[in-house]
């Protein structure tokens, strides 16, 4: 493919050889700082130069194939999980006035319906019928960093959901709301947080989202909640629930 | 072949999940997890980081697959270019003074050999094993500890004891000779 000159260093001319040896040395990691910058910016702006780095990391696979496999703990999932839930992003909010595009969240945590059947059936190994109409359930709603900030049981006898909070939330003024969102559905508020547990009533309507592979998750509102019927700001935590 | 509908498998889940399928994503972590955490944990030793930075690789993983193109690259080859920048560019951060990894990573990532995902094309393999035994040592050594370790050209030379500007030409040279091996 190349026509090879007798130079041991082959026929591209030594302008090329710089760049596809800048691009080989991005793949090895070999620089550090700024050329390590330098060298990402121009894969995005260059793509002939991001075809150089494919073509090395392809020419340097196989070596992966010498490192061993370390099975990761089950909690890195989970975490991932949150997080594709709630964009790491959120976790900047108390700089940021107004959440960008909870739009974005909403896609993703109608994508994770999906997902909580996934984890359910592969990690938790637990029944994935739906629960039985009376059955309690709990979920732990973790931030997009992976903490836990409140753990919320699902009681049909009662027709509650009781919220307790364990984690520090910065709320900053705004007001907690909890949502549910049934597999493949809209969220559906259920009423606003405080520091203290909350018991709050759970609906007919909550009760029958709650059936199947629900999703609990809490965005911050407006001082009294959102008034739109729908979540417009921030999640800051999310979980599934799962039966007690 | 095995390892041919293997490849497909992860690059069709890869593709899935560029279109926005979660579930995917899940199938995609159990085929490639432990690899990838082997790989991070050789780079960056410590485990509760490694198991971070896995964590931001598979988040990262969720935003670009959109951008994965099976003609460009292999699935496995695309994954493991992310888990490598992601867990270099914690260690510089970190640690910019550290020039090794420490040897419990070593130790723990070449514990278990290759059983989760060998998705590397075997002739692709032996091709590179012959190139690089064309190198001398202290270079074939070299190359191998910057891709598997992170190691940089000054982190090198300290371990090779030469001078900075020694170990860059001899790095450099090597990896124009390897290039004319590999394309032959």
């Amino acid at each position: 493919m190349t026509d090879q000159g007798p130079d041991i260093s082959g026929s591209k001319g030594p302008g090329e050889d710089e760049v596809d040896l800048a691009a080989a040395e991005y793949v090895l990691g070999l620089t550090e700082g700024d050329a390590r910058s330098i060298a990402r910016e121009r894969a995005s702006a260059d793509p002939a130069f991001a075809a150089r780095i494919d073509a090395w990391e392809q020419r340097f696979s196989p070596l992966t194939g010498d490192v061993g496999e370390v099975t990761p703990p089950d909690t890195v999932w989970e975490r991932i999980a949150g997080s594709i839930i709630a964009p790491s992003n959120v976790v900047a909010l108390p700089n940021r006035p107004r959440w960008m595009n909870s739009l974005t969240v909403w896609r993703a945590t109608a994508a994770l319906s999906t997902l909580a059947a996934a984890c359910l059936a592969i990690v938790l190994i637990l029944p994935t019928k739906p629960s039985a109409p009376h059955a309690q359930q709990i979920a732990t709603l973790t931030a997009p960093d992976g903490r836990p900030l409140y753990v919320a049981t699902l009681d049909p006898a009662q027709n509650a959901v009781t919220v307790i909070p364990v984690g520090q939330v910065a709320a900053s003024g705004r007001s907690p709301e909890l949502w549910i969102i049934p597999a493949g559905g809209r969220p559906r508020p259920i009423g606003l947080l405080r520091v203290v547990s909350a018991k709050l009533p759970a609906t007919a309507a909550v009760l029958s989202d709650s059936r199947v592979r629900a999703i609990l998750a809490v965005s911050l509102e407006p001082r009294g909640g959102s008034t739109t019927g729908a979540p417009t700001g921030p999640v800051i935590a999310a979980g599934t629930l799962r039966p007690l | 072949m095995e390892l041919e509908r293997r490849r497909q498998a992860l690059s069709d889940a890869l593709q899935r999940v560029g279109q926005g399928d979660a579930a995917a994503l899940k199938d995609v972590y159990d085929r490639t997890s432990a690899k990838l955490f082997g790989v991070c944990l050789r780079i960056l030793g410590e485990p509760s980081e490694s198991e971070d930075v896995l964590q931001e690789v598979y988040v990262t993983v969720w935003r670009r697959a959109g951008g994965f193109d099976p003609a460009r690259a292999s699935p496995i080859t695309w994954l493991a270019a992310i888990a490598r920048n992601r867990s270099i560019d914690r260690a510089r951060a970190a640690h910019p003074e550290r020039y090794r990894p420490i040897e419990q990573g070593l130790a723990v990532a070449d514990a278990a050999p290759s059983a989760q995902v060998n998705l590397e094309n075997e002739e692709d393999r032996q091709r590179l094993a012959h190139c690089l035994g064309g190198l001398d040592e202290p270079q074939q050594s070299a190359i191998k500890s910057a891709f598997l370790d992170g190691c940089t050209y000054e982190a090198l030379a300290r371990e090779a004891g030469v001078p900075l500007g020694t170990m860059k030409s001899w790095i450099r040279r090597a990896l124009l000779k390897l290039r004319v091996c590999l394309e032959r």
